[in-house]
């Protein structure tokens, strides 16, 4: 599985958000996007999943430019969870299963296997007890995992997640995201939380006014000198006993 | 299981709303004598008003009422609005405008399939209308319904203009008849046209069920889940605007229907489009049915029906909007 930027620029009405972007990711399992506010972030993660169209350069999934794949096609092999949820007065387990939605045709029925396999999810995930409630009734952080359950349920080798742990309290940033480093996947995760990213990221990309400035392990990226030079501001770098992955110390 | 348990006891209920609109009007009719008309009698006066009034109106009722409650349902859905609705986005007055000229232009001499085309055309100009402007202005889905209503207020405007400038007094009976609907014009040959469009729609609309859950997400989830949300929209209007004409083109404007009977169901049963749909259909018959039989029964003379679905549907509304009815 691999995805490229190559040359990417992207604009929104006549504001230039993405610049000169050359990527590569398929190398790396867990992969981490950061950066400050308006530094284009999401913006690359959108276009990842052709929700925006570029204006010079290309994308590509598997060699192919992603603008030549059918929607339904790219849903089969790259799975959201979007910044912004958007739900309505539906049971956790109908919001599941939208993620078998692209496998169906027009009348095709849900099989029994792939009920089981979304029971699977919800038991992974620890969703049980949410199973038949109303996910307008949910707290954030309970959303977020049945978005990821629908993102899991859609089969994807790939899965883009655009600052998940936002408005999530501590218990809730942990158990998504060690959820998510459990599983077999190519992961792309906007992350605002340099701590969560270190702590998670096998790779990080580094972003600054709409263009990548460095990218590597945690230990490369978050250095003293690349956190002024970027956020601004003067930090101590720790190493953290347990995995020595640095800790970053305001 | 639960939803087909659903889907047939609804069914069974608008069966049940059908028949008793047939058997209560001017003249009434016991079960035991429909049944006996209906399958043995071919010659009487009693059995020509069953075959020839009754039934094509209870008939083309339910078929008017299911499609203005899918109508709603999808137009809530494609705006992302529980308060959009064909009669709220101008979808309606776009049709009875179309109707309204086609009228003026060619005076009574146009037959039902002109009046229905024409009515469509309306319809779908001010769908039309609604989507370009959105795409122009790149506006959000929350500003379409604006649009929408806009468009309503233009469309509705120059149909009272019409109305004003017009001397003819049979013509203008007809056209205040639009504005507030009856479904006294019921006949086999209207109701063919009403179930060919409403057939033709719900096919679609429940072929493309959980797209249509998608459309109600935001456009990002919609396309990681593999929709083109902004050609899906056009489509769903366009289907949109195909079932409320032809429903118009014949029957009026009647309002309300399709903002209360989705709400209900969605306090019912909650928002998943593959059960609401086809429970909106036939909750919507029901819903129609019933409100015709009051509208023919409860005075000397007959009420206009958006009269009826207006003044029963704003105080319904206001109690479920008071959460007196919900059911978790």
């Amino acid at each position: 599985m691999r995805l490229e930027a190559k040359d990417l620029g992207i604009s929104i009405g006549t504001q230039k958000i993405l610049n000169d972007i050359n990527i590569q990711i398929g190398h790396n399992r867990f992969n981490g996007i950061i950066g400050p506010n308006g530094s284009g972030k999401s913006t690359l993660l959108r276009s990842l999943f052709n929700v925006l169209r570029p204006d010079c350069g290309y994308i590509s999934f598997n060699d192919r430019v992603l603008t030549s794949y059918k929607r339904i096609e790219l849903a089969k092999n790259i799975a959201v969870v979007p910044q912004q949820q958007s739900l309505f007065e539906i049971t956790v387990e109908k919001v599941i299963q939208m993620g078998l939605y692209p496998h169906k045709s027009f009348f095709e029925k849900i099989s029994d296997n792939e009920l089981k396999y979304i029971d699977h999810i919800i038991d992974l995930l620890g969703l049980n007890k949410l199973k038949n409630r109303d996910v307008t009734t949910l707290s954030g952080g309970e959303r977020q995992m049945v978005l990821l359950a629908r993102a899991l349920a859609q089969k994807t080798p790939i899965l883009l997640l655009d600052e998940p742990t936002n408005h999530l309290d501590i218990y809730y940033q942990i158990l998504f995201l060690d959820n998510l480093k459990s599983l077999d996947k190519l992961l792309v995760v906007v992350f605002h939380d340099l701590n969560l990213a270190s702590k998670y990221c096998d790779h990080l990309f580094l972003m600054s006014q709409g263009t990548i400035i460095g990218e590597g392990s945690p230990q490369d990226i978050l250095t003293k000198s690349i956190i002024r030079q970027v956020y601004g501001l003067d930090v101590e770098i720790l190493e953290n006993p347990k995995t020595g992955k640095p800790v970053v110390v305001l | 299981m639960k939803f087909k348990l659903l889907v047939s006891i609804v069914l069974i209920c608008l069966v049940m709303c059908v028949m008793l609109s047939i058997m209560i009007g001017f003249v009434d009719y016991s079960f035991k004598e429909l049944i006996y008309r209906l399958l043995f009698d071919d010659l009487s006066l009693r059995r020509e008003i069953i075959i020839n009034i009754r039934l094509p109106r209870a008939l083309a009722a339910a078929m008017v009422g299911g499609t203005l409650a899918v109508c709603g349902v999808v137009t809530q859905a494609v705006a992302r609005n529980p308060m959009a609705d064909p009669y709220l986005m101008g979808v309606s007055s776009g049709a009875s405008l179309g109707a309204m000229i086609c009228l003026l232009v060619f005076g009574g001499s146009i037959g039902s399939f002109g009046l229905s085309s024409s009515a469509f055309l309306g319809a779908l100009l001010s769908s039309s209308l609604i989507l370009a402007m959105s795409f122009k202005t790149s506006a959000s889905v929350y500003h379409m319904i604006l649009i929408g209503i806009a468009i309503n207020a233009l469309c509705s405007s120059l149909g009272s203009l019409l109305i004003y400038l017009s001397n003819d007094a049979n013509l203008l009976r007809t056209l205040v008849f639009w504005l507030m609907g009856s479904l006294a014009p019921a006949s086999w040959e209207n109701l063919f046209w009403v179930f060919l469009a409403s057939f033709i729609g719900l096919i679609f609309f429940i072929a493309n069920s959980r797209n249509i859950n998608l459309i109600n997400l935001s456009d990002d989830e919609a396309i990681s889940l593999g929709l083109s949300p902004k050609n899906f929209r056009l489509l769903c209007l366009v289907f949109v605007a195909l079932m409320t004409a032809s429903s118009v083109a014949f029957f009026g404007m009647i309002g309300f229907v399709g903002i209360i009977v989705p709400h209900i169901l969605r306090f019912l049963f909650g928002g998943d489009h593959i059960a609401l749909l086809p429970l909106s259909f036939f909750s919507g018959g029901c819903f129609l049915v019933l409100v015709d039989l009051l509208a023919r029964s409860i005075a000397t003379s007959e009420i206009p029906l958006g009269v009826i679905t207006g003044l029963l549907g704003s105080p319904f509304f206001f109690w479920l909007l008071l959460g007196k009815w919900r059911v978790s």
